[in-house]
């Protein structure tokens, strides 16, 4: 009797959850779309009281969910509801900018995507499962529709940088192409004044290769811990480390991701190699153990996860530096005087390039906006993008809030944000193209310094138009056939490089082994893999 | 004995226990709904799951096992199923013999002020989620700046060293739920007619004997109990106390050797990758170890003492 009671629950709640476990999806779209629009009507009615005459909210306009990732902003709804009534004006759009957590972002659009979750807009990149996301056919094929609906948007990108963004031909989103320019040249940043102090010729460094570059780093930090203990050399942390994510400083590129073993030599594309099998690798390696035993770096390098606490601090001596033209070619440059989120007050620097400039194969997918392909009003989100693009009022608003409100001049011309008014953290990259021939995209400072600003910009613009492109640009990795052996891989390396780029284990007794751990993980069938792809690429 | 209580419940008209029904009936629905509503899931172990076409729609996976070639073909497999059976076994034993000796202890202390602060103060760890005690174990641990370190005049690098773990893992869980635990035996105790501590006082028992030979005896089957309910904890998925192994060694990929669980591993290497397949295959693993090492335990404990076996 009991079992039977049992067998039956069993059965019925069996039966109960395969029903859900199909349907469910398409009822929890439905759901939340139903959720959705009733926010937003709700909020709608909320917005029109002082505008429109209401009852309109169901006529015409489409509401648009657009995902990326910010922090909180503060006073959104004032600034959105101001944007809107553009959007609804020009497009006949309700645009619903809904900003998710940075450290969640990646994992909640993940959700959404293979939950066929209700969204239109998203943020996406290269660095944030671009690639994977491609590869499940999340994104609305937009070959077609970009140079009928969003012709300025179109046009206004270097040729070179579309095939970033193209997955078998077809291009899947919308680069946003920034006031930085996509070319790529990095380098070391230094702390000037105590350059100075110590008698450091950070002149040298220019064009010198990574390894010799860390060398004389390596006596500088020496002179300048000597002269301030209580500062760190170099930063060393968990997530980011020369040999995860910055091919460029070994003159590489990756093949698909950058975390992945298998990247290129620039010299020598045709090639798949392991990275950690060079001797790159074992000598930078050494290098920072070197560091660790004399105390340039921090001792818990290879567990820390969050820098911004040092770094705000200004107790870096050098560190990578990403932004060019550098201190040498363009000795006014602000954006590179200054170590990384410090001022130029508390941590003036220097900074100095040492690799090739270059456009890298994921610069297209660096920041770019996908649409939903499973979206109904795919075309209403291309315009969405247009206009978001070409519409500087509508695009400053949102990126910048209001003049004299949220941002404001002093009187010799320099901007700056008011506190604890509508701020979007620096993160308007993201949601459009804050480049624009005419300087219009950005805060300038309305002075010298400002010109001097639009003037380095421009610099980099033209490079964009001359630079060496990625021999890997347009090769999109299918990494479908080898992912058991990329998630294996990925442990391993999890496990092994922070604390073998940290200095915190000794590369000799610990590399040979590492790279035995990636063998049995199956590195080798990776590399293999891309080798193939590659060679049936380029033929 | 069984025989007797057998017949007797079945005489028990239905009516009668209508009312027991009634109450468990929430707690039959969260366990159904949370436990047996997800199972046909476990078919996403074999397929090519893709959300458009759904459970039954996505096409099989061919050969079938491959999903699970993931976890098998990798080195740490082994290594990681070792280390949450192992973990397993060894805080459950851990626990219990601690909290059955603090539980004994406590029982003795007769001031109530006393009692109430040592009880409290015991209990207080349970509260805390693992995360802050995972700062707390940094605050000590820390190379530079950790306190043990420092007051002790070390230089242990205890974040990259795997081999401590083995030790403060455990160590960090009793610490955590022996208050919890020896509340539960605390009742057990208390449950205790005090006849018989009583009449072994006039025959001359000593403390001692009074523990071995009344305590003990008496809340065997509480403990039988606890630890059968332990047991598969550690494979419980999400639900378990997986937690701990995820955050106390700071996601310092030198300890992973000896902390690494089975639900550590696929979360580290899976969440992105997104792959359900994968991701469902492993943990059919886990929770298939799980079924063998409860219906091992409980087999261990019919041969031991048939009456408090689960089934």
């Amino acid at each position: 009797m009991k079992r039977k009671v049992l067998a039956l629950l069993l059965a019925g709640a069996m039966a109960c959850s395969v029903f859900a476990g199909c349907g469910g999806e398409k009822d929890s779209g439905n759901d939340s779309q139903k959720v959705q629009s009733d926010d937003a009507q709700k909020d709608e009615t909320k917005d029109e009281e002082g505008q429109e005459p209401s009852g309109e909210e169901t006529g015409d306009i489409v509401e648009l969910n657009f995902y990326y990732s910010n922090s909180p902003v503060a006073d959104q709804d004032r600034i959105m509801d101001k944007a809107n009534e553009i959007i609804e004006k020009e497009i006949g759009v309700h645009l619903n900018l809904i900003p998710v957590d940075g450290a969640q972002y990646a994992e909640k659009m993940n959700l959404m995507i293979n939950t066929g979750d209700d969204w239109d807009l998203c943020f996406t990149a290269h660095w944030m499962d671009f690639y994977n996301h491609t590869a499940k056919g999340a994104y609305a094929d937009l070959t077609d529709l970009l140079p009928t609906l969003a012709p300025e948007t179109y046009s206004r990108i270097p040729e070179g940088l579309w095939e970033g963004v193209k997955v078998d031909g077809k291009i899947v989103a919308v680069v946003n192409y920034q006031q930085w320019g996509a070319a790529q040249r990095k380098g070391f940043r230094v702390r000037s004044d105590i350059a100075e102090e110590v008698g450091f010729d950070w002149k040298q460094l220019e064009d010198k290769p990574t390894l010799e570059a860390l060398e004389i780093l390596g006596d500088f930090i020496g002179k300048a811990l000597e002269a301030h203990p209580d500062m760190i050399g170099w930063e060393t942390a968990q997530g980011g480390n020369l040999f995860k994510s910055d091919c460029l400083y070994w003159d590489m590129d990756a093949v698909g991701d950058t975390e992945v073993p298998g990247w290129i030599r620039l010299d020598d594309p045709k090639t798949v190699i392991n990275q950690f099998e060079t001797d790159e690798f074992m000598e930078f390696c050494k290098i920072m153990r070197d560091w660790y035993e004399k105390g340039y770096v921090r001792k818990d390098g290879a567990t820390v996860t969050d820098t911004t606490p040092d770094r705000t601090a200004a107790k870096f001596v050098a560190e990578l530096c990403y932004g060019w033209p550098d201190s040498i070619d363009f000795p006014g440059n602000a954006d590179v005087a200054k170590m990384s989120m410090c001022t130029p007050e508390n941590a003036p620097a220097v900074a100095v390039s040492t690799t090739r400039t270059i456009i890298p194969a994921g610069a297209g997918a660096n920041a770019a906006v996908a649409v939903n392909a499973n979206s109904k009003n795919i075309e209403k989100a291309v315009e969405l993008i247009e206009l978001l693009n070409t519409n500087d009022e509508l695009y400053m608003l949102i990126t910048q809030g209001e003049e004299g409100v949220d941002h404001v001049y002093d009187e010799e011309g320099n901007y700056s944000l008011v506190d604890g008014m509508y701020n979007f953290n620096y993160n308007e990259w993201q949601i459009g193209q804050s480049y624009s021939p005419t300087f219009t995209r950005a805060l300038y400072n309305r002075n010298e310094a400002g010109e001097m600003a639009k003037e380095s910009q421009g610099i980099v613009f033209e490079a964009d138009k001359t630079a060496d492109v990625s021999p890997l640009s347009g090769f999109v990795f299918n990494s479908e056939p080898v992912k058991t052996q990329i998630a294996n891989c990925s442990a391993v390396i999890d496990e092994m490089l922070p604390s073998l780029c940290s200095g915190s284990i000794d590369p000799e007794e610990n590399i040979p082994q590492f790279l035995e751990r990636l063998e049995s993980a199956g590195v080798n069938d990776i590399i293999a893999e891309k080798q193939a792809q590659i060679e049936a690429w380029m033929n | 004995m069984k025989k007797r209580n057998k017949a007797m419940r079945r005489k028990v008209p239905l009516k009668r226990q209508l009312p027991f029904y009634i109450m468990m009936a929430p707690g039959l629905l969260l366990i159904a709904l949370l436990f047996y509503c997800p199972l046909p899931g476990i078919l996403i172990a074999f397929k090519d799951f893709n959300p458009n076409d759904g459970i039954l729609g996505s096409p099989w996976m061919d050969p079938w096992f491959k999903n699970f070639e993931f976890f098998f073909k990798s080195d740490t497999a082994r290594i990681v199923t070792f280390n949450t059976i192992f973990y397993n076994i060894l805080e459950m034993l851990l626990v219990t013999l601690g909290a059955v000796t603090l539980a004994i202890l406590l029982n003795e202390v007769k001031g109530k002020v006393s009692s109430t602060i040592y009880k409290g103060a015991i209990l207080l760890p349970t509260f805390l989620s693992w995360i802050v005690i995972q700062y707390i174990l940094f605050a000590l641990l820390s190379v530079d700046r950790g306190i043990i370190n420092n007051s002790f005049g070390m230089d242990i690098a205890w974040y990259s060293d795997a081999g401590y773990w083995r030790f403060i893992m455990p160590l960090a869980y009793m610490w955590k739920n022996i208050g919890y635990y020896s509340v539960l035996y605390m009742a057990a105790i208390a449950g205790i007619n005090t006849d018989y501590y009583e009449a072994a006082q006039l025959d001359g028992a000593t403390k001692w004997q009074q523990i071995k030979k009344i305590t003990l005896p008496l809340i065997k089957p509480t403990i039988i109990v606890l630890s059968l309910l332990w047991v598969g904890k550690l494979f419980n998925g999400g639900l378990g106390d997986w937690n701990a192994f995820f955050s106390l060694p700071n996601n310092s990929g030198a300890l992973y050797r000896t902390t690494d669980v089975i639900d550590t591993y696929v979360y580290r290497s899976l969440r992105t990758l997104g792959d359900y397949g994968m991701s469902t295959a492993a943990g059919l693993y886990q929770s298939l170890m799980g079924l063998v090492l409860v219906f091992g335990a409980n087999t261990v404990i019919k041969k031991v003492d048939p009456d408090s076996a689960l089934f």
